[in-house]
């Protein structure tokens, strides 16, 4: 499921989306009041938003429609089990990123308007290289995150069959485009947390994680996953739901408790047959409610059911279940060189929010030595639609003011650029604006005691259309650095 | 390899070729379970499938563990460390409700 907060509709209220094993997406507004219960949300044609697979509630039963706007076929049954918000193709409203079990990946671009979003009714099958993106083993859940720190998003997903794994964004800030995957935490395990392939035919699965005083060292499958600054030392940390399977350690028996094993187990057989006789009888008159009823009252059924329970669990003792664990865990990255925690590091969240200024600002390396002079990039995005003002001699020039420098150096102030000139309706005079994305940058030196710092400030601007300017405002950025080791 | 199937979902289970793995095992510390208090989050498996998050869900200013399940529900954990600095610190999960009092509870299959 992966709830992801976001302000879906642009009415000041965060609200959450997410997609369940129904097919769906599901938008969970945000009020005064609180949260309302989770909707479905609908494409242009008033028709919930899918990929193929979708659970027809009316009829109880699977269905299928072909949503897929792609000279490729759907991989598996495109079934809609997860879903991420992001600006896609940077128009300033929210589209939707659609993640199929099966390990595929769809866009589903937004054609309304960032405060009344309306979906197409077509999704885009995602590529990485050349090929249709793919998570091997199926995906759990999409992310759209900046991992690698230049300004644009890209894609990090959990596995299905565990693991997780890093589409790099080489496109462009309005038309992204991915190359082909790489792992970021192996499903097999990391250290200790080895997950062993047991050819073990009884059982359900192959696989195995190791464990100690009772407990797995790792998660095995089902990654569900979140990037976040954990443990907020500058980096992004990872968190996994995931399930664990544990294999039980078998006795040593004896040649009694063997032919014991084997009755038991004779026994159990014979019990799950006359279960398995009563459904198929019970099956056969599905339409007669009566039949069901009389069954439940005979207390057959409840006799048979208590003598299997009990048949297995003195079975158990002899041949033990593996276990079966759902443990939340955090991979703690300990490489500040990569998956930077400043403000774009996040999820789309924390991100750029369509029709609003925003600011990324981050050093092109996570670390540095001491007195070394290391670059610092601001990206300023304008929505679509709006302007800001250069340096010029304008209503409201746009400024930058640095703070909270922890003993880092600037050695020239970034410079705000004029702009290009236009006629100003709003004030009815020439002015120089500046449109879409801004790229500024400037040198900073580290001092001799530096450990780590964080370097803070502020863009102080007014954001206007060719109608009307919102208020004069000031956005926020911040970017760390460590030392290097 | 082989097929690997869990009650609903039967999925293929292949090789991975063509992927590259270079920093899977220098970038990460092993795996730590989520506590709350000294036992591991969800050791009692009640959250199926559970999908973590964090983010501010009950608008009080401050980030809490938000907790999708596989049965449509939403858990959340409030974290009772208030420095800017370590860990968070996990209280046991509690049903997100919605405005009309109700859990939260998304539809499912």
């Amino acid at each position: 499921m992966t709830p992801q907060l976001v302000d879906f509709n642009l009415d000041g209220h965060k609200d959450m989306i997410a997609a369940t094993f129904e097919g769906t997406v599901f938008l969970i507004e945000g009020s005064p009041e609180g949260w309302k219960q989770p909707v479905h949300i609908k494409d242009v044609n008033d028709s919930n938003v899918r990929i193929q697979l979708y659970y027809d509630t009316d009829k109880d039963e699977y269905a299928s429609v072909d949503r897929t706007n792609s000279e490729y076929e759907v991989v598996g049954d495109g079934h809609c089990t997860s879903v991420t918000a992001v600006d896609w193709d940077r128009d300033s409203d929210l589209d939707l990123v659609l993640g199929s079990l099966e390990g595929a990946v769809y866009l589903c671009i937004n054609e309304g308007t960032p405060a009344a979003p309306k979906f197409s009714g077509r999704n885009q099958q995602i590529f990485a290289g050349k090929k249709p993106l793919r998570v091997d083993g199926g995906l759990s859940n999409p992310l759209c995150v900046d991992w690698n720190k230049d300004g644009k998003f890209d894609l990090v997903c959990g596995g299905y069959e565990g693991g997780v794994y890093y589409f790099e964004n080489s496109g462009t800030l309005t038309q992204p485009s991915f190359k082909e995957a790489q792992i970021l935490v192996d499903r097999t395990g990391t250290h200790e947390a080895k997950v062993e392939f047991v050819d073990q035919q009884e059982s359900i699965s192959s696989q195995f994680v190791q464990g100690r005083e009772g407990r797995p060292l790792g998660p095995m499958e089902k990654w569900h996953i979140d990037t976040v600054d954990y443990d907020q030392d500058g980096d992004l940390d990872i968190l996994v739901g995931g399930l664990s399977t544990m294999q039980v350690a078998k006795p040593e028996l004896n040649e009694a408790q063997q032919q014991e094993l084997s009755k038991l187990v004779k026994e159990d057989k014979i019990v799950s047959g006359k279960i398995n006789a009563l459904f198929s009888a019970l099956d056969a008159e599905t339409e007669n409610q009566k039949a069901i009823e009389d069954m439940l009252a005979s207390g057959e059924y409840e006799k048979l059911a208590a003598e299997e329970k009990r048949l297995k669990s003195q079975i158990s003792a002899y041949k033990p279940e593996p276990i079966h664990f759902q443990y939340l865990w955090l991979y703690r990255n300990r490489d500040h060189s990569s998956g930077s925690s400043s403000t774009s590091g996040h999820r789309p969240e924390a991100n750029f929010t369509p029709g609003k200024f925003g600011v990324h600002a981050a050093f092109d390396s996570a670390t540095a030595m001491p007195g070394e002079r290391v670059n610092l990039r601001l990206t300023l995005h304008i929505p679509e639609g709006f302007h800001i003002y250069g340096s010029g001699n304008n209503t409201f020039p746009t400024t930058l003011e640095f703070r909270d420098m922890d003993g880092l150096v600037i050695d020239k102030l970034p410079e705000i650029p004029v702009g290009e000139f236009n006629f100003d309706p709003v004030s009815k005079k020439n002015s120089t604006w500046l449109e879409g994305v801004v790229e500024l940058e400037c040198q900073v030196t580290v001092p001799d005691d530096f450990e780590a710092a964080t370097i803070q400030g502020t863009v102080n601007y007014m954001m206007c259309d060719r109608k009307y300017c919102r208020p004069p405002a000031k956005t926020n950025f911040k970017a760390s650095l460590t030392i290097a080791k | 390899m082989k097929f690997l199937c869990f009650g609903f979902a039967c999925l293929f289970s292949l090789t991975f070729g063509g992927v590259a793995a270079g920093q899977s095992t220098k970038l990460w510390e092993a795996p730590v379970p989520l506590m709350v208090g000294d036992v591991p989050m969800n050791a009692d498996g009640r959250m199926a499938c559970p999908s973590p998050a964090i983010f501010d869900v009950d608008g009080d200013g401050s980030n809490e563990l938000v907790i999708g399940t596989i049965f449509g529900a939403v858990y959340s954990c409030e974290n009772s460390n208030q420095d800017k600095s370590g860990d968070p610190v996990w209280g046991s999960p509690k049903a997100v409700q919605a405005a009309n009092g109700k859990p939260l509870s998304l539809n499912n299959w």
